[in-house]
């Protein structure tokens, strides 16, 4: 089977799983839903990638007990191979909808922040072709590529926040987390779909990152720095903008830099942190766009993933022409039911295989499955 | 040869991606930008607003000069795009507000409350940064921009960061952003007191000076103005605002308790009547606390200060040798009074520009109840006391000059 898999080390698996929760996490919420209660994502976005973690170290758990290798290998094992097939269709849809928040997103911010009179098509195919060529090339392409951005895009975040230190007052953060316990939780459950995503990712190829045992280091690692760093900025977002504010507010880390007075060299940097944050955004989406394919094919046994590639990225484009179209306002149910529930898409099926797994002994002797 | 095929389709789709992926989205010369430094809106004679823009110098300059004028553009519109879409029909080049640092609206309309209108124009639209200031004028705003021009060596980007610069030093400007305003009328904490500016075309400017002079004039001599150099526009003092809209206006002298109260105060030279003269101390702001307490819906609070100061101008001639005595608890008595005499003006008019709506947020554990609250509803029974320690840092060099 040709999925393009590779080989990479552990800091390039934690460096593309770290930016892809972190972007997904810090750049896809939805700000009405999230801040108009009062600001609790400093404790929410941490909580979450914690849950997160949980779950993923259930399922390496007992990956480890009955001795699999990578998560279609279980699935295929515990559910046979239509439950198989349904189960990673399911997952492949979770994935394009993971691909699709980011990319939006930042096609939302560009079109909207940076370039005026240019039409969001011309900002897409700007952006989209880099995202398709970096998930064609596989995951130790994406793994190197996130190596070699991840000091960037964390140097260029802390730089943002010191030119707007003069603006960090801690009486925004009042009342401090705002909302009800029982939003908090629902928050917080609602959230691990920015963390989810990326661990589901680990699992399926952790082939690429040299066994079980690696990607399991691999996936503690970067949801721990993830949950850290969604907190630091969020904490700090929340002294910088109010909630009010924050509830007006898309993408507020890319209008911190706008905060500072004067003609000075700081000027430009709002530019350049966005086409860095972009990057991480580019990232992400290739990354569950492999992710996506690289399920489906092991699951349909289809000896060559760049065929499933293709497709996955036209599903993707296509729901973003649909939203920068009007066609998502249509359905805004739709919208609403992926940020409160899109948890489930992943979350489900972990559990469900682990559980599957512990009830169904693993058969002694079974070849281990190679991608 | 199915891989030199392989090989030259690469080349051509790597050669294609960069020819494509290496230009510019909507490219525009830099020469086809007029940069707008600030924007002046005043009440409109046929149309909502005459909006005036200053634009930075460097367009318009020859080559060869080191430019730092600017030049003023002005039209009529209901809204600011409206002008906009008129000045491009007169213009060889397009508008570019990225640079604007700026707003200046005339006294009418900030107290008619259509700043509020004014603003829900999108700054995304045009590229203006949230931090760019906003200025209430005494003049029209027209005049403001002109006044400035009078003076037509200043680099515009210099003047604005002296203001700033201005609130910083002596106390006696009070500076607010674009971004502060959206706050203080979201959030409902606080509400904004914001730079407030005069134009006297009496002052006889430098540029004036030089022109005169070279032609045989004296107009330092033949002036009958008491004011003689600088520009002919000036900022100091306060625009104090109850959410969008503004409820009166603060002299230097009170915009400097202003901000002795609301803790933006950073350093000043305040004068204190004592005994028969007015002593002149150097004021730097050490520490500021407000505490507060809600009890039955009604809000008490103390704001403590520390001030270090040193002398000046010492008008009672033994400052240092009576200062433990006598003079340090009636100077400490003399701010304490001012203090309250200036909350009491805001309170008066509504006008939270203290910022005591932001201590009074910490005493609720949800946005629900917060919000519930009404802040400004309650804060006419709002009773503050100010404790005032000031603290004689040249005491030494004050006893040795006697």
């Amino acid at each position: 089977m040709n999925l393009r898999e590779g080989r990479m080390g552990m800091l390039e698996g934690i460096s593309l799983a770290a930016i892809s929760m972190c972007i997904t996490s810090l750049f896809t919420l939805d700000p009405e839903s999230t801040y108009s209660g009062g600001n609790a994502t400093y404790i929410t976005l941490p909580l979450a990638a914690f849950i997160a973690l949980l779950l993923f170290c259930l399922i390496t758990e007992v990956m480890k007990r009955n001795g699999y290798d990578n998560f279609s290998d279980m699935l295929d094992n515990c559910f046979g191979a239509l439950g198989s097939n349904i189960v990673s269709i399911i997952l492949l849809i979770g994935f394009s909808f993971s691909a699709y928040a980011p990319l939006m997103r930042f096609v939302q911010i560009m079109h909207g922040l940076f370039f005026a009179g240019v039409s969001y098509r011309q900002i897409l195919l700007f952006m989209l072709p880099a995202s398709v060529v970096l998930a064609w090339l596989g995951f130790e392409a994406l793994g190197r590529t996130a190596k070699c951005y991840s000091v960037v895009i964390l140097v260029v975040t802390a730089v943002s926040f010191i030119v707007s230190w003069n603006e960090i007052d801690s009486y925004r953060l009042y009342p401090l987390v705002g909302c009800s316990a029982e939003r908090v939780v629902t928050m917080t459950i609602s959230q691990t779909v920015s963390f989810l995503p990326a661990l589901m990712g680990l699992l399926i190829s952790s082939s690429g990152l040299n066994g079980r045992k690696t990607m399991r280091y691999v996936g503690v690692r970067s949801a721990v720095i993830s949950a850290l760093i969604c907190f630091v900025v969020q904490l700090l977002l929340g002294m910088i903008y109010s909630y009010s504010d924050l509830s007006n507010l898309i993408a507020p880390l890319c209008r911190i830099n706008h905060l500072r007075f004067g003609d000075t060299s700081y000027l430009r940097l709002d530019k350049l942190a966005q086409m860095i944050w972009m990057n991480g955004g580019v990232i992400t989406g290739a990354f569950y766009i492999y992710s996506g394919a690289s399920l489906f094919a092991r699951s349909f046994k289809i000896s060559d993933i760049r065929p499933v590639t293709a497709p996955i990225t036209l599903l993707v484009t296509a729901m973003i022409l649909m939203e920068f179209d009007g066609i998502f306002t249509k359905y805004e149910w739709l919208v609403d039911t992926w940020n409160n529930l899109g948890f489930v898409v992943f979350a489900v099926p972990i559990l469900a295989v682990s559980l599957a797994a512990l009830l169904k002994k693993r058969p002694k002797g079974k070849e281990k499955s190679i991608a | 040869m199915r891989s030199k095929l392989r090989l030259t389709f690469a080349n051509i789709l790597a050669a294609a991606s960069l020819l494509v992926f290496s230009s510019c989205l909507n490219p525009v010369s830099l020469d086809n930008y007029a940069y707008v430094a600030t924007i002046g809106v005043d009440p409109g004679k046929e149309y909502k607003y005459d909006i005036t823009l200053e634009l930075q110098g460097e367009n318009f300059s020859n080559a060869d000069e080191i430019s730092s004028g600017a030049s003023i553009l002005s039209d009529e519109g209901d809204t600011l795009f409206e002008v906009i879409n008129k000045l491009y029909q007169r213009l060889p080049t397009e508008l570019n507000f990225s640079r604007t640092n700026v707003f200046v609206f005339n006294k009418e309309i900030a107290e008619s409350g259509a700043i509020e209108e004014f603003f829900t124009l999108s700054l995304d639209k045009l590229r203006i940064r949230s931090s760019s200031m906003v200025v209430i004028s005494d003049c029209s705003a027209r005049e403001f921009l002109g006044g400035r021009m009078a003076n037509n060596d200043q680099n515009i980007n210099r003047v604005h960061e002296n203001i700033y610069r201005d609130a910083l030093i002596s106390g006696n400007v009070a500076v607010d952003s674009v971004a502060s305003l959206y706050e203080a009328c979201s959030g409902g904490r606080f509400d904004v007191g914001l730079s407030y500016c005069f134009f006297d075309s009496e002052i006889i400017t430098d540029a004036k000076q030089r022109d005169e002079a070279s032609q045989g004039n004296n107009p330092i001599g033949d002036s009958k103005s008491e004011r003689i150099g600088g520009m002919q526009i000036y900022v100091g003092g306060a625009a104090i605002f109850d959410g969008w809209k503004m409820v009166g206006t603060f002299d230097f002298v009170d915009t400097q308790y202003l901000s002795l109260a609301s803790g933006e105060f950073r350093t000043g030279s305040i004068a204190v009547p004592l005994d028969e003269g007015k002593t002149v101390v150097f004021a730097e702001l050490d520490e500021h606390k407000i505490s507060v307490d809600i009890k039955d819906d009604k809000v008490t609070g103390e704001i403590s200060i520390t001030l270090s100061i040193s002398l000046e101008q010492d008008t009672t001639g033994n400052m240092g040798a009576q200062w433990d005595g006598k003079y340090k608890d009636e100077m400490e008595k003399f701010f304490e009074t001012e203090l309250k005499r200036v909350f009491s003006r805001c309170r008066d008019v509504n006008s939270d520009a203290i910022g005591i709506g932001k201590e009074v947020s910490k005493k609720f554990t949800s946005a629900a109840e917060w919000e519930a609250f009404d802040w400004k509803n309650k804060y006419q029974d709002c009773e503050l006391t100010f404790d005032v320690e000031l603290i004689l840092s040249d005491y030494y060099i004050a006893v040795t000059r006697e």
